[in-house]
């Protein structure tokens, strides 16, 4: 009992911080001060303006560009009140109604940038609170596809075997040989250009999970194929389990270690793998930003040298892996724990064992 | 045996002529070709364009287009390259010593690594070691191999200990064989540490969960009752049984070896094939694309091969009861 | 993390113990020049090149028979000596210099030039990209050598830009006349062919080429310079002894390998500049501009009625008030500031200010001016509501804006062409496609509706004739016309038609002013801007002086290496 109350203590670190991060991306609209595309062509790869005390308010200093060379800027000296609560600009919450409430604004000229601006002036923060929902969805979306198709298929070739088990790979090999980036060519000569927003998304992730499956595929295939002719499955055979229940009671429990990872790992590629596709004009196309676009904008020298805080992106990113795998490693000690006496033959012993080795991680 | 081996052969070249056909077909589908980037030079005018594609007979019906490369292709002919007026076969086999000394060795160090740590890490899970492996793979995970080239480029520069790009440096004429191998060595070493990088992570995560969960298996508990030395144990159930989903990815990593480094090739300046696949690919020289993608996808179904072969060996109830 | 974060940070810093040192070198004579290409040459044969990477490194081991100077754009001698043109302006006599030689000892002579033109540009049989420019009228010159030094081309007509486009390189007949016969000329002098099977007449020759790695070209003993050529030191050109092109196939590589010593010059992007400039003593180079670039780069609209486009939206395009309500709607200032660090220029009109001898100080000069844009299109009809713009039917304004998407650049361009047409209530799309594709759609099957684009113009205005003619094959916003479909076409066409054959310099320029007049009045294609072309070189080489039409290398036989650098 002790340990399921710690256990959960601990799933609110991991958890809580993503729930919190997904909340946050959520509400973009109301949390962020600016339009994702809200430019200012002023004040390039300006860097972060935070409001200050004075006086006994907060305000916020208005920037002048001095050096358009070397993006420096300069204090007016003249500051504009940060308000709370207040009317900024419009936005379509969720595309669904207008509002123009948001948590922080500032009247032009001045503007907080609490991380930065890029190179259109537009806010660093308010683009990665947008960005983070739109990796949050296409990775979601994308790593569900692939994950259904790849276990599903493999699940059923490596139980079925044979002449099944072979077109199945077969197949997955194909896919897996035809290289994505002429697929994804293909694919946008069929996709009328002036697509926009969500079903651009939607294309994206599609085609993104089309050619993801194979290779989980492959891997569940292998692992089915060596559990198939244990004990327990040959016992459930012989009992007469319906194929079904076997795959879904026997064998998929044995592998949801193996999957549980896979899928922490990648949840990352296709955040990263989205900003690649830009590049063929299938991607989030700007002013949309995404994780991934804004890292590929952060990751060049002179970038890296005038607007280092574009590279935040890259640090959201690697956050999210940590907390997808943290979550994943606390999910799976919580089974454990609570499903021990479920999955085939586990000792309490042997689950202790496991939850005390984890218990550093 | 030899009959599966057979009948497993010949489904390669099923697949393998699928794989041709549907990336032809693509290929033929997105719009342009090779000479439309002349298109859009004021100074050649669409007659010579037209006359052009003529020449390099593009402009056939795709039926008969493909015909004539598969046909080719069976007497040995890759066909030529639309850019350097040269045959496939010579591009090629010109850029495989080198993109297979780089991806292999990468291969090597991250395989070499991240299995022993992995299983190393998963035994004592929690520890140091560990600990600082995971954060480590973590960041690997997270940033895509372009963005870590940079980054160990960034370094040369910044340390001068390693070469900042290149194969080689402009050595005397005199310089003998150890001296140039030295040379290539020390070219070699930031890009192949960096490719390794990007896929340490990924491999240290399935074999550190694969090890858990073998770990957390009765028949392993029961085996320690029985007295077996960890040593016995280890050879004989832990690792055997972790491997199996880390065989079927070696498989697959076969694959990638010749033009799975492409970004890395083109930020470190190495001479290799992935380079010249994704140029070829972004300028649609149509045959050049073809003879790498043929090479790829052998490789690929040749490691598929030897995974399901490995997997056969190392873990018999793999077997189909037959 | 910290390993990134400390990396960043050590990049940002500006260390000083890395500082170079320049050793002087005994004398300035010999040694060798290093820089980076982007990509590997696709071949040795100048014929076929069709490439840059190619012809340039074809420029240094091939010459025609003319140049033109990178000073003020006149055509001057080369392999020539002097030429006449007759009165009837149809033929030109050239005569070679004395002494020529192929770089394997074979006397260069009239009977190169004949075999080069007739055998090779004019053989349908070769994949040549240069045949275009080489006829007048879609014939071929005639091209007669009466004795070895003297070489006679007879046009169907008067060609004015005919000395211009002579500079094209000559090849050695006694090489190559049994490949051009056995119809092996294609696949002749690939980047496979032995080195020294590879026979100029430049400065330097082909030392060595490993694919993917690097080209060493070495000085040519045979070489001897253009007439009213010479530079500082008494030794014969040209000065190097050696040039070394690495392959690099990306600019981060490029700019490391500079910063690190490992090469002598490399072109910059004003965007890198921040990461240079405060680097120059400490590595010993210099940043030099050259001032805005010749490249055009420009938002054009489909006026084609044949296009699968909505015949409401073509109407807009052809509208004259439309587009000059989009020019004036674009703060080209502010494309400066944010896309090329301030390092640029808007680009008046078709012509380059740099190209004095035809630059017509005339055109109209659009500025951001809104109050403008929204006259003319309240003059057009097209009525503002909320915050959109409806046409005079009622559809709204909303166009799809293509561009490529190999330009990072252009991308940035395309999306502040965005923001800024959104307070006049135009919606913009922007679609950015991969090269090869957005030609096909424009060219082939004119699906677009704006675009931005950009074309490397030529010295003489004749070279935009396949752009501005009605029946050219580049005319993008109306591209197959039979004949000119507006009155201003029909006068562009007869004052490129009449530019063609005019021999006389000063009424030559009056037809191309008014051409550019036409050109920024009707707005066809609405100019943007252009960067500053910027190169860094290293302070121990000489012969290096930035040019308005050329780069910062005048010559590459006038280049030396005076001295040599202490790396820490």
């Amino acid at each position: 009992m002790r340990g399921l109350r710690s256990l959960l203590g601990r799933v609110g670190v991991a958890g809580a911080l993503l729930l919190l991060l997904g909340t946050a991306s959520l509400f973009a609209e109301f949390l962020a001060p600016y339009r994702y595309d809200s430019v200012r062509f002023d004040l390039p790869y300006a860097p972060a303006v935070w409001p200050r005390l004075e006086h006994g308010r907060l305000v916020v200093p208005v920037l002048r560009m001095v050096d358009p060379v070397h993006r420096r800027y300069a204090e007016t000296g003249s500051v504009l009140p940060l308000r709370l609560f207040c009317r900024g600009e419009s936005v379509r919450m969720w595309g669904l109604f207008r509002s123009s409430r948001h948590l922080f604004c500032t009247p032009a000229p001045a503007r907080v940038l609490l991380l930065g601006a890029d190179l259109f002036g537009r806010d660093l923060f308010s683009r990665l609170l947008y960005g983070m929902r739109v990796s949050f969805l296409l990775s979601f979306l994308g790593v569900m596809i692939s994950f259904t198709i790849g276990t599903l298929v493999g699940l059923v070739a490596g139980y079925a075997g044979g002449w099944t088990d072979r077109i199945l790979m077969r197949t997955a090999e194909v896919v897996m040989a035809v290289p994505a980036l002429y697929l994804l060519m293909g694919l946008r000569s069929i996709v009328p250009y002036g697509l926009s927003g969500l079903s651009v998304a939607l294309v994206i992730t599609g085609s993104l999970s089309l050619v993801g499956w194979a290779s989980l595929a492959r891997v569940v295939r292998g692992l089915v194929r060596s559990l198939v002719s244990r004990d327990f499955v040959l016992a459930a055979v012989a009992t007469g389990a319906s194929p079904a229940r076997i795959i879904l009671r026997h064998l998929l429990p044995n592998m949801r270690y193996y999957l549980l990872v896979a899928v922490t790992l990648s949840i990352p590629a296709f955040i990263v793998g989205e900003a690649g596709l830009s590049f063929l004009g299938l991607g989030l196309s700007e002013p949309r930003p995404s994780l991934g676009n804004i890292l590929a904008e952060g990751q060049s020298l002179e970038t890296m040298e005038s607007a280092p805080w574009l590279l935040a992106a890259g640090g959201t990113i690697v956050l999210l892996v940590v907390l997808f795998n943290r979550l994943g490693d606390v999910l799976r000690e919580a089974e454990e724990q609570i499903g021990s006496g479920k999955i085939q033959g586990r000792t309490d012993k042997n689950g202790k064992d496991a939850k005390s080795r984890e218990n550093g991680t | 045996m030899i009959r599966a081996l057979l009948l497993r052969l010949s489904h390669m070249v099923v697949v393998l002529f699928g794989i041709v056909l549907l990336s032809f077909v693509m290929i033929d589908f997105a719009p342009g070709d090779f000479l439309s980037q002349m298109a859009m030079n004021p100074q050649i005018s669409p007659k010579t364009i037209a006359a052009l594609r003529e020449q390099y007979g593009l402009g056939l019906p795709f039926p008969e287009q493909f015909g004539r490369w598969l046909s080719a292709l069976f007497r040995g002919n890759l066909g030529y390259s639309f850019s350097y007026h040269l045959p496939v076969s010579t591009l090629i086999a010109q850029r495989i010593p080198m993109t297979l000394l780089l991806t292999g060795s990468a291969v090597l160090l991250s395989w070499g690594l991240a299995l022993p740590l992995a299983v190393f890490g998963a035994r004592r899970a929690g520890g140091l070691l560990d600990r600082s492996l995971l954060s480590f793979s973590y960041l690997s995970i997270s940033l895509p191999s372009f963005f870590l080239a940079v980054l160990g480029l960034l370094l040369a520069e910044k340390t001068g200990l390693f070469p900042i790009g290149g194969a080689r440096s402009s050595l005397p004429p005199g310089a003998g064989a150890g001296a140039r191998s030295l040379d290539l060595l020390h070219h070699l070493l930031l890009p192949a540490l960096t490719l390794a990088l990007g896929s340490f992570g990924v491999l240290y995560r399935l074999m550190r969960s694969s090890v858990l969960e073998v770990l957390a298996q009765p028949y392993l508990a029961a085996a320690r009752s029985r007295g077996l030395t960890s040593r016995i144990l280890f050879r004989r159930y832990l690792f055997r049984n972790a491997i199996n989903p880390l065989v079927t990815l070696f498989g697959m990593e076969l694959g990638g070896l010749l033009s799975g480094a492409a970004f890395t090739e083109m930020v470190f300046g190495w001479p290799g094939m992935g380079r010249l696949m994704l140029h070829a690919v972004m300028t649609r020289d149509l045959y050049l694309v073809m003879g790498g993608l043929l090479m790829g996808a052998v490789l690929l179904l040749l490691g598929n091969l030897l995974a399901d072969g490995l997997l056969y060996l190392l873990d018999p109830r793999v077997r189909e009861p037959s | 993390m910290l390993l990134l974060a400390s990396l960043v940070a050590s990049c940002a810093r500006k260390d000083s113990q890395g500082a170079f040192r320049v050793l002087p070198r005994s004398s300035p004579l010999g040694g060798a020049m290093t820089f980076d290409l982007v990509s590997d040459p696709k071949t040795f044969n100048p014929a076929l090149a069709s490439e840059t990477t190619s012809t340039q490194v074809l420029g240094y081991l091939f010459r025609g028979l003319t140049r033109v100077s990178p000073y003020d754009g006149i055509v001057k001698g080369d392999l020539a000596s002097r030429w006449s043109v007759d009165r009837s302006g149809r033929r030109v006599v050239f005569t070679l210099r004395r002494g020529l030689r192929w770089s394997d000892g074979v006397p260069l002579t009239a009977a190169d030039v004949v075999f080069t033109f007739n055998r090779i540009y004019y053989n349908p049989a070769v994949a040549s990209p240069v045949r275009d420019v080489l006829t007048v009228g879609g014939k071929p010159f005639r091209v007669t050598a009466p004795d070895p030094r003297t070489v006679v081309f007879e046009t169907a007509r008067p060609f004015a830009p005919l000395l211009e486009e002579l500079g094209v390189e000559i090849l050695p007949a006694h090489l190559l006349s049994a490949a051009v016969s056995q119809g092996r000329f294609n696949t002749v002098w690939s980047v496979r062919t032995p080195p020294e099977k590879i026979v100029g007449d430049g400065p330097f020759r082909l030392e060595r080429y490993l694919p993917g790695q690097e080209i060493v070209l070495s000085k040519n003993p045979l070489y001897t310079p253009p007439k009213g050529l010479s530079g500082p030191y008494a030794a014969p050109l040209p000065y190097l002894d050696r040039l070394t092109l690495r392959i690099v196939p990306n600019q981060n590589s490029t700019l490391l390998r500079f910063l690190g010593g490992k090469s002598d010059l490399v072109s910059v992007s004003p965007a890198q500049v921040p990461v240079l400039s405060d680097k120059t003593g400490e590595k010993a180079f210099r940043l030099l501009v050259r001032g805005p670039s010749q490249a055009e780069t420009f938002l054009t609209f489909n006026e084609n009625p044949r296009a699968p486009v909505p015949k409401w939206k073509i109407a807009w395009f052809q509208n004259r008030n439309f587009r000059q309500a989009v020019a004036w709607a674009i703060d080209r200032k502010a494309m400066v500031d944010v896309v090329y660090n301030g390092l640029g220029a808007p680009i008046p009109g078709p012509v380059s200010p740099a190209n004095k001898a035809f630059f017509d100080p005339g055109v109209v000069r659009y500025h951001h001016d809104l109050a403008r844009s929204r006259a003319l299109l309240a003059a057009s009809g097209f009525r503002k509501k909320g915050s959109r713009l409806y046409d005079a039917s009622g559809h709204p304004v909303v166009v799809v804006l293509m561009t490529n998407t190999e330009s990072p650049e252009r991308l940035s361009l395309a999306q502040m062409v965005q923001s800024m047409l959104a307070p006049l209530g135009i919606r913009v799309r922007v679609v950015p496609l991969q090269f090869n594709m957005l030609t096909t759609l424009v060219l082939s099957s004119h699906q677009w509706e704006m675009l931005l684009f950009g074309l490397t113009g030529t010295l003489d205005p004749h070279g935009n004739a396949t752009v501005w003619r009605s029946t050219g094959f580049l005319h993008l916003w109306n591209p197959g016309e039979k004949g000119p479909s507006t009155p201003w076409e029909g006068e562009v066409d007869s004052l490129f038609a009449r530019g063609e054959t005019e021999m006389d310099p000063v009424r030559r320029r009056a037809l191309y002013d008014r051409w550019q007049e036409i050109a920024t009045r009707e707005v066809p294609l609405v100019d943007l801007v252009s960067p500053d072309a910027i190169t860094a070189v290293r302070t121990t080489l000489s012969g290096i002086t930035p040019t308005p039409l050329g780069g910062v290398v005048p010559h590459i036989s006038l280049v030396a290496q005076t001295g040599r650098l202490l790396l820490p």
